[in-house]
Formats: C-alpha cells, sequence, structure tokens
C-alpha cells in the first residue's frame, strides 16, 4: 500500500512507523518485533495506572491484540507511540472506570513482589544512603503509591505519561483527545494533590527544608 | 480522590509548567526574575519539583518471560508464528555454578566435566572465531539423533542464551562478568574504550539446527533456577547499550578460552566454586599461580621461602617492575620500526601532517592554556600531562613515535566533541543559562562539576548528567550544553558533515538527523558514524584515517604472563 510523502518523510524519521507500516502489510515478524520493542514501556505504564501485574499484563495485551487488529487502519499521522498511547489510554480509562463500578480488592501493588518488578533507580539522593530517615525505598514506594491512587483516572493517566513516558503537554492531549491547556490544568491539580499528599516525605534525605518551604504553599 | 472540577491555583500552574518546560520564553523569563527575587516562590517550586521527582522511586515493573510469546499466541492463525525474544528481570542471586555441574547427566562424567565440555567446545572454536566454524561445532556438538520436539518453540532470545552456553557456562551473573572486566582480571584485553566503538554488534556464528539441538539438550538438563539465570544473563548483556555489550561479549570469549588453556585441576578449582565471589578468588590464585610459574626460577625459589606476608609484598613489586617494564618493551617496539629505517612514523614523514596534529593536540587539549588544560596530571611522572610533556620534547629531538602514541592513546582515553562555531564552550557555572545555574542550586553534590570547569567538553557532560536529559530536554535547553545542529558546528565541521552525507546511508544519516538540536547525542552520533566510515571529525580527531592511527599505534600489549 503506497504511503504519501508526508507519511514518507515520517516514516524514514521514525523507525517504529516503519515497523508499523510492515505491520500494516501483514508481516508477523514485524509485529513480534513491535511487540518486543513496546512491552516493557505498555506493562510499565500500565503498572503504574492499574497497580497490579497481571493486570498491567492483561491490558498491555490488549492493546497489543487491538493494534493488530486495526493494522490495516492504520494511517502515520503522529509519533507511532502518541497512536499506540491513545489505543492504551482508552483501554486503560475503560478498565478503572469498570473497577470503580464494581466491589473489587484494593488495588494490588501487594502482588508486584511477586512478580518481575525492579527497584526504581536511586533518585539523586539515595535514601538508603540515610537509614536515620527510617524508611525504606520499599515503604516510600507504597507511599507514593497510594498518593498517586489518590488520584482520579485521568489525573493519574497524564501523570504516568508525563513523567514516565516523558510526553509534553501537547502529546498528552492528543492521547487523551484534550486541549494542551485542559492537560494543563490536569496536571495542575493532580501535582498539587502529589505535593499534599507527599509532603511528609519531600525533604527526608537528611537536607534540611529552605526556611520558607512549606509556610506558602496554600 | 481529587476532581478535575476545582479551578487549580494559578501560581502552582504557572510553576509546574515551568518545571515541564512549558513556558513560552518570554513567560519563562519573567518567572524566573521573579523566582530570584523571592525565596518563597523559590520554596514553593522546590516542593512541586521534589514530590514529582519522589514518583522516581516507584519500582519499574518489567514484563514477564513469557509476555510477548502469550502475546503472540493470541494472534489470529495464519501461518506459522514468528518467534519473539521473551524477556526476564528476575533479581539475580549468587548463582553457584555448582547447580550447573549438578545437573550433569550421568552419561558426561565427573560434576564439572559437563561444563568443562562446554568451554571446551567455546574454546576450541574460539581460534575460528566467535563460536567457531561449522566444523569444529560439529564435531563438539555431535548431531541429535532424531529430532527433538522443543527449539522449534523457542523465541529468539532463548535460542540466542542457548546459541551461547559455552560461554555462559563459568559465569554465574552480570556481577562477576563486570568483575572480571576489572583490569586486576581480563580488563586489560578488552579495548577499545567504550565511547568509540562503532555501535554494530559483534556478530555471532549461528549455529546447525543439531548443533542447537546439542545445547539444547543440555540447557533443558539444567535445574530450571540456573536456566533462568543464564536467560537473565543473556537478557542483560544483550540489553546493554552496544559498546558495553560488545565488550562484554569480547570478556566471554576471553575468559573462556583462558578456562580452556589451563591445566585440568586449576579449571576444575574454578568450576566447582560454590559461589560467584569464591570463583573470582579462585581465578586470582590461577592467573597468580600462572604468573608465577613464568617467573625466572631464582625469583621463585626466593618467593617459595618467604612468609605469606612478605611474599604478598614481594608479588606486588615484581607485578608493578613487570607493568613498567611491559610499557617500556611496548615504546621501544614502536621506536624500532623508525629507528631501524631512519624514517619517522605515519603521521609525522609528512611536514604538513606533522603540523596538522601539533595543532590538533593544542586545539583539543588545550595544554598551553593552564585554566583550561585537559589532560591529567596524577600519577607517576605527572600523569598525563607529563606524558604528553615528555613526548613533546622527544619529537623537538626528532623522535616522533613516543608522540604519536600519545596522541593516539588520549583520543582513545578523553571524549572530544566539536566546539561552537560562535564564542568559547560552556566551561564554567557562571555561563550557565539561568534556569540552568538555578536548578543547580539545590544540589549539594556539585563537587563533579568544580573539577570539570574550564574543561571543554568535560564541564558540559557534568552538567547533563547532573541533570540528566530528560529535565533539560523538557526545558529545551539540552541545546544550550553545546552546537548539536549543523548551523552551530565550526564551518570545517560543516564541510565535514557534507563528507559524511556522501558515505552515510540513508538510515544513518535519517538517525543522525533524528538528534539534530539534542546535546551531546547528535555530535556523539556524528562521531560515531565518521568512525563507522573511517572519517576523523575536524577538531575532534586527530588528523588522517582513524583506521591508520589504529593499525600504526594500536599495537597490542603483550598478554601478562598469568593472563
Amino acid at each position: 500500500m503506497p504511503i504519501g510523502q508526508t507519511s514518507s518523510v515520517m516514516a524514514l524519521r521514525d523507525p517504529d512507523i516503519r515497523l508499523m507500516l510492515r505491520v500494516r502489510d501483514d508481516d508477523d515478524a514485524a509485529f513480534a518485533e513491535l511487540v518486543e520493542r513496546f512491552q516493557h514501556r505498555l506493562v510499565a505504564v500500565m503498572h503504574h495506572l492499574v497497580g497490579g501485574m497481571h493486570e498491567a499484563e492483561d491490558l498491555a495485551q490488549e492493546v497489543f491484540l487491538r493494534v493488530y487488529r486495526i493494522r490495516k487502519k492504520y494511517r502515520p499521522k503522529a509519533k507511532f507511540s502518541t497512536w499506540l498511547f491513545t489505543i492504551a489510554n482508552n483501554l486503560a480509562l475503560n478498565a478503572l472506570r469498570d473497577r470503580k463500578r464494581r466491589p473489587t480488592l484494593p488495588l494490588e501493588v501487594r502482588d508486584s513482589s511477586s512478580h518481575d518488578v525492579r527497584p526504581a533507580e536511586p533518585a539523586a539522593q539515595d535514601l538508603s544512603e540515610t537509614p536515620s530517615a527510617g524508611l525504606r525505598h520499599k515503604e516510600l514506594a507504597e507511599v507514593i503509591r497510594f498518593a498517586l491512587d489518590g488520584l482520579n483516572e485521568r489525573q493519574r493517566v497524564a501523570i504516568v505519561l508525563n513523567k514516565f513516558e516523558d510526553m509534553n503537554y501537547a502529546e498528552i492531549a492528543e492521547v487523551m483527545g484534550l486541549t494542551t491547556k485542559a492537560v494543563k490544568s490536569l496536571l495542575s491539580r493532580a501535582r498539587t494533590s502529589l505535593r499534599e499528599a507527599l509532603r511528609g516525605y519531600i525533604y527526608m534525605d537528611g537536607e534540611p527544608p529552605p526556611p520558607d518551604a512549606e509556610e506558602d504553599v496554600p | 480522590m481529587t476532581d478535575d472540577a476545582a479551578d487549580p491555583d494559578p501560581v502552582d500552574g504557572e510553576l509546574i509548567a515551568y518545571l515541564d518546560g512549558e513556558l513560552e520564553p518570554a513567560e519563562a523569563r519573567d518567572l524566573e526574575d521573579r523566582l530570584d527575587a523571592d525565596p518563597k516562590l523559590r520554596a514553593r517550586a522546590a516542593g512541586l519539583k521534589r514530590s514529582y521527582d519522589l514518583l522516581d522511586f516507584l519500582p519499574k515493573p518489567e514484563p514477564s518471560s513469557t509476555f510477548a510469546t502469550r502475546t503472540m499466541d493470541k494472534l489470529p492463525v495464519s501461518g506459522p508464528k514468528p518467534a519473539v525474544s521473551s524477556s526476564s528481570a528476575t533479581t539475580m542471586t549468587p548463582a553457584p555454578l555448582s547447580s550447573l555441574a549438578l545437573a550433569t547427566p550421568p552419561r558426561r562424567g565427573s560434576s564439572w566435566a559437563w561444563a568443562a565440555g562446554l568451554l571446551f567446545a567455546a574454546g576450541l572454536a574460539l581460534g575460528a572465531g566467535y563460536l567457531g566454524t561449522a566444523a569444529l561445532r560439529t564435531y563438539v556438538f555431535p548431531p541429535a539423533e532424531a529430532k527433538e520436539p522443543g527449539t522449534d518453540s523457542l523465541s529468539v532470545s532463548e535460542v540466542r542464551a542457548i546459541a551461547n552456553l559455552p560461554l555462559y557456562a563459568a559465569v554465574d551473573d552480570l556481577d562477576f562478568l563486570n568483575r572480571l572486566a576489572t583490569p586486576d582480571y581480563f580488563g586489560d584485553e578488552l579495548s577499545p574504550p567504550e565511547w568509540l566503538l562503532p555501535g554494530q554488534p559483534l556478530e555471532a556464528d549461528k549455529p546447525t539446527d543439531s548443533e542447537l539441538q546439542s545445547l539444547f539438550r543440555a540447557f533443558r538438563e539444567l535445574p530450571p533456577e540456573r536456566q533462568e539465570k543464564i536467560r537473565t544473563l543473556d537478557h542483560q548483556i544483550h540489553a546493554l547499550e552496544p559498546p558495553k555489550r560488545d565488550r562484554l561479549l569480547r570478556l566471554l570469549e576471553t575468559y573462556a578460552a583462558w578456562l580452556q588453556r589451563l591445566a585440568d585441576a586449576d579449571r576444575k578449582d574454578i568450576l566447582a566454586a560454590t559461589s560467584s565471589s569464591k570463583r573470582i578468588d579462585a581465578i586470582h590464585e590461577v592467573q597468580i599461580k600462572k604468573w608465577i610459574a613464568a617467573l625466572p626460577a631464582s625469583q621463585r625459589a626466593k618467593l617459595k621461602d618467604l612468609p605469606a606476608e612478605d611474599k604478598a609484598q614481594l608479588l606486588a613489586k615484581l607485578r608493578a617492575d613487570e607493568e613498567r617494564s611491559r610499557t617500556m618493551w611496548a615504546e621501544a617496539r614502536l621506536q624500532w620500526e623508525s629507528l631501524r629505517t631512519g624514517k619517522q612514523p605515519w603521521p609525522f614523514n609528512d611536514e604538513k601532517m606533522k603540523k596538522d596534529v601539533i595543532e590538533h593536540i593544542r586545539a583539543v587539549y588545550k595544554q598551553d592554556d593552564p585554566k583550561r588544560a585537559r589532560l591529567g596530571t596524577q600519577g607517576p611522572d605527572g600523569g598525563d600531562a607529563g606524558r604528553l610533556k615528555e613526548a613533546m620534547d622527544r619529537a623537538d629531538k626528532g623522535e616522533w613515535a613516543l608522540l604519536g602514541k600519545a596522541v593516539h592513546d588520549f583520543s582513545r582515553k578523553y571524549e572530544m566533541l566539536p566546539e561552537p562555531a560562535k564564542g568559547d564552550p560552556l566551561l564554567h557555572i557562571a555561563d550557565l543559562p539561568p534556569g540552568i545555574a538555578k536548578m543547580l542550586e539545590n544540589r549539594p553534590k556539585l563537587r563533579g562539576l568544580e573539577q570539570a570547569g574550564g574543561k571543554w567538553p568535560e564541564f558540559a557532560l557534568a552538567v547533563h548528567n547532573e541533570l540528566g536529559t530528560k529535565f533539560l530536554a523538557k526545558q529545551e535547553r539540552l541545546r544550550t550544553l553545546g552546537p548539536c545542529n549543523p548551523d552551530e558546528y565550526r564551518s570545517e565541521v560543516r564541510g565535514f558533515l557534507g563528507e559524511l552525507r556522501k558515505k552515510a546511508s540513508e538510515s544513518e544519516w535519517a538517525g543522525l538527523r533524528a538528534f539534530e538540536n539534542v546535546w551531546p547525542n547528535h555530535p556523539r552520533e556524528l562521531v560515531r558514524l565518521a568512525r563507522v566510515h573511517d572519517l576523523g571529525v575536524p577538531g575532534v580527531h586527530p588528523p588522517g584515517p582513524p583506521s591508520q592511527w589504529e593499525k600504526t599505534y594500536n599495537a597490542p600489549k603483550p598478554m601478562r604472563p598469568g593472563g
């Protein structure tokens, strides 16, 4: 199937688009490569959104299968990952809303220990260096997880795409079908909430807070 | 749960957009002025940033090793499905190789012989290249009598892990391998430096089907946990950046070949070690033993009669003496050819090239300017700075080989990136744009930056390392660290880009263009592509084709007697 001139230029610059165009042309090996290439990012994003490893893998798998089912409709318009995460966004939001409708177990952060979850890279200040802080990474991760779960679904999606997929506001807007301005508000509310929820953990690495750090925060 | 209806605080909104690099330049400048003047506003921004940074503490989950295969299995049936690579990020625990040995089928003899057999296979084949020739492999791994079920259903990465089994057989895990990669063990034999290697993967011969069947059978007989560890090791190695991956692949070959050359008893000591650290100790002991065995008889006798502590001291002294002597001999060999023929070595046999090299040294290492000099001064004889000075003195007396060797070694040791067309490169904290300087204000550990101050590209790279690509990219400030598109390079580099364009493939060129305005990715890719096509980037590489420098000045060091 021929592609237009703009698409050709985009395809040349984005190897993911080239790969997806092969998938569109029924090249199953290309699809296998696509799964290989994106499985880590998709599973990680889904895990950050839904909290449990089983559900994250099920959702990521459903995203790939949906990509396969609609491959013939694929037209390169933007970065391939934007298109992929648009599909992921729809599936994740549906799953989160379904979960809200039915009574269920609490978010299954706790099951992550039985899976292939590696600890995050230590941040600039390694908390393990200051045992007096009294909170290990794992406990801190649970606190942060709890704070993330406290956001509503759309805020959580925006945060996860911004933080872990490094998307700018325009890309998030495209994925979520919102305006850039709406994304800005969404992220602003979400990050203010996170700051409130994590207020007690911000200056726990031995460094004293700046003198006015907490006074002026509304 | 928080809701979307409430209006966000406008000041927070503005700070967050600023931290995300989403403000218009004029708005950002305005906010920076206000941040400058208002400590409370700064504290508020810091609180927002720090709480967001905390999300980095969340675990980074990896898909299970069967995820990709399960996904492919769910595709509608349409002919044979392509294999996919599986992944696994299981945390490694020390993996006693004895677990591998314990799985030895009785027919293969004693408990360590199976691993030794695999190593022997690898060792035999090494003479003929990575995993060797088909003939040798067939000899070592006789074809399976009947095709067994199994390998068809393996994923690509499992096939790769199994094909490399002879190399992995005596390796515990990635940590173990990294220890072996240090100069105390096999590190000296693994040059060239990581950042200089072209990104081409090391290509291994593919084992034939029957060899793969043999390896597959051997693999299947291992305990599941050892199988998983081998899969993980293979996955971890192949997930590394190409230069690091290739270095470890070379190490695996070197280590396997070394093991294969050992006496049976020594090899057995290493293979039978019950933990990774004990295996490292065993390797060290064998290396020392082999080294002592290669000493003159009188020194051996002297060592033999000494108490343990004195013995260790004398050994250390003898090894240091040997290191010095090896370096001297390497230099002498280099000089020999020019002494014998009375001709100066390339490129100093050409007056223009000679001048160009001197100019290159001046421009790249800045030794004339104490504030910008890049070469280290630590170590015996004044470190690299002392070495350059001595080589220049010798060159003044007509002996140029040492200078050539020094220039070549430095070009591998000190990363260089093109300087900007206009003005000085980024050299000091005071030169940083206000936004970046402000972000650095809150960082306690700036020693690396201070040490790199005045040096290009060391200082800009240190800023980049401190703040990270992600933050800088969001602030659209990566390009302020150094030149990263054709217009920002000096005219000779721009001219060079035209030359590179003619040699690079479409995909290489598209890859380079994709990095435009991203520093240091664009200049690094430029330097990498230049090497791939044996071109030198002006102001980065010494004049002349890199391959000619390699050929003339990269005479391998003699192996250590114990190595």
